[in-house]
């Protein structure tokens, strides 16, 4: 019985992580370029009571074994990279990525991130870098007097420097794409980190080769769904107050037994 | 009537592992692709000498199909119908409904327990451009590249659970290959097809045969205590 008891407990934990992960999802409703968790969950180990072939009292043989199991555990958090809504800033360093592809930027180490949050500003020296101030790969810098920039689907800039009425090419932005972006470890920040399981990356132009392209002036808004993220937390709750139940009835039941002996 | 209260504890041992195991499905409730365990209990035997021999639960997997959900991951595979995937772990070959797959740092594709999951030319390495037919058969820009192992059984009861969200054959010779109504679904996962309503009535009818049986037990014990300590005083 306090197998049960056990068994519950680790329901109640899994069911735990779970309104972690919505909690989460939910506190980055407004994150630009967040992509929402989900939680996996699997059934641990059975215990094998009587084994398939074993002797029943009857004589004859068992034709299937009695096996319990010991509950629940949850073995993987995922990150789900539906598009997210894209919002109108007009900033004409905010880029938003319609399909696939992550923003390199590099970091203070020399490592490389990725995100899809593409607000970019300028540094002081000119060069474009993202919000927490690591510079976008490859770099770019504009000229001094710039006047207006322009990012083409293709992810060319160019910028009208001033004294020119001639648009002038400065770069070239390129994307990040992974086999399975689901395995990249979040570093907070808004910033991916390669790992084995997300494979290396595969850079190439925006709007080629299955690479989204950028629309400037845009930025791409979370893909967390509050009405759904409530619906999962409902569940989750009941889940846990179901695991909760079963506590209280093998409590009971231990009860029982205890009042067995006056 | 000793024999009378063994039998109403062998009752109460039965209804307490009954118990356990829909403490297991319960708590399984949110796991990808679990199959919950039924449970019924041995017909009670009639016979001169013993009214009732001792039974234990039967347990039996229910393979009934969960709902799918969608996920929208290219490397989420939900089966539509009977069957399983076949996955290589240190222990041998296993069977296994949760179609969640990574990919591990070789670039092959893998169950999240980082098991290797097999095609029918062994393990299947993804790249960008693959995509997963509705049949099975992994495509790449050079065509068709492979196709996923999946194998039905022809006798539910040769399976047996490994954990881990695995199946294990008990014998081999019970698997086949798919048919052609199994239909593979990429970007769903299988949902647990436990349902919490079910297994809840369950519960309280598991609790009140417990109890029953915790009242016959006392009721034996009263009436053993008079049998001891009154019958024969005057």
């Amino acid at each position: 019985m306090d197998k049960a008891l056990r068994t519950a407990a680790t329901g109640m934990r899994a069911q735990q992580l779970h309104v972690d992960t919505i909690a989460n999802n939910l506190a980055n409703v407004n994150t630009t370029g967040f992509k929402k968790n989900k939680v996996e969950f699997q059934d641990l180990l059975y215990q094998t009571i009587r084994p398939a072939g074993a002797a029943t009292a009857e004589g004859t043989e068992a034709p299937t074994e009695l096996q319990v199991g010991c509950g629940a555990k949850p073995v993987a958090t995922t990150r789900m990279f539906t598009q997210g809504d894209v919002v109108a800033t007009g900033n004409s360093l905010d880029l938003a990525i319609e399909g696939d592809g992550f923003f390199q930027v590099r970091m203070s180490d020399g490592t490389n991130a990725y995100t899809r949050d593409g607000s970019f500003k300028l540094s002081r020296d000119g060069r474009i870098v993202n919000s927490d101030g690591y510079y976008l790969e490859p770099e770019i810098t504009l000229p001094q007097e710039t006047q207006s920039i322009m990012v083409s689907r293709d992810g060319r800039i160019s910028v009208m420097v001033a004294g020119s009425t001639e648009a002038q090419e400065i770069g070239q932005i390129e994307l990040a794409r992974f086999i399975n972006p689901s395995g990249l470890k979040s570093i907070g920040r808004n910033l991916l980190q390669v790992t084995p399981a997300s494979g290396e990356p595969i850079i190439g132009n925006p709007d080629l080769e299955g690479f989204g392209g950028l629309a400037q002036g845009y930025l791409e808004s979370s893909n967390v769904d509050v009405v759904e993220e409530m619906v999962n937390m409902i569940v989750a709750q009941r889940a846990y107050e179901i695991n909760s139940k079963t506590i209280k009835t093998a409590d009971d039941m231990m009860s029982l037994v205890n009042s067995l002996k006056r | 009537m000793l024999r009378g209260m063994q039998y109403t504890a062998n009752g109460l041992e039965n209804k307490a592992r009954v118990m356990e195991i829909i403490a297991n499905n319960l708590a399984n409730v949110s796991s990808a692709g679990f199959k919950r365990s039924a449970v019924f209990s041995e017909s009670l035997q009639n016979s001169e000498v013993s009214p009732q021999t001792e039974s234990t639960p039967i347990e039996l997997i229910d393979f009934a199909q969960g709902r799918l959900q969608e996920t929208g991951n290219k490397l989420d595979l939900a089966i539509e119908g009977p069957g399983f995937f076949t996955v290589q772990t240190e222990q041998g070959l296993r069977y296994t409904r949760q179609g969640h797959f990574v990919l591990n740092p070789e670039g092959l594709l893998a169950t999240a327990n980082g098991d290797l999951v097999l095609g029918q030319s062994g393990p299947i390495s993804v790249a960008l451009d693959s995509s997963i037919a509705e049949d099975g058969s992994i495509h790449s820009n050079d065509g068709v590249v492979d196709k996923l192992a999946i194998v039905q059984v022809t006798d539910s009861g040769q399976l047996r659970r490994a954990g881990n969200g695995y199946f294990q054959a008990v014998d081999d010779r019970a698997l086949t290959d798919s048919d052609a109504s199994v239909r593979i679904r990429t970007g769903f996962l299988e949902e647990s097809n436990v349902d919490a309503l079910e297994e809840m009535a369950n519960m309280i009818d598991v609790y009140r045969q417990f109890e029953a049986n915790q009242k016959a037990l006392r009721a034996q014990d009263e009436t053993l205590e008079k049998a001891v300590n009154q019958v024969g005083r005057g």
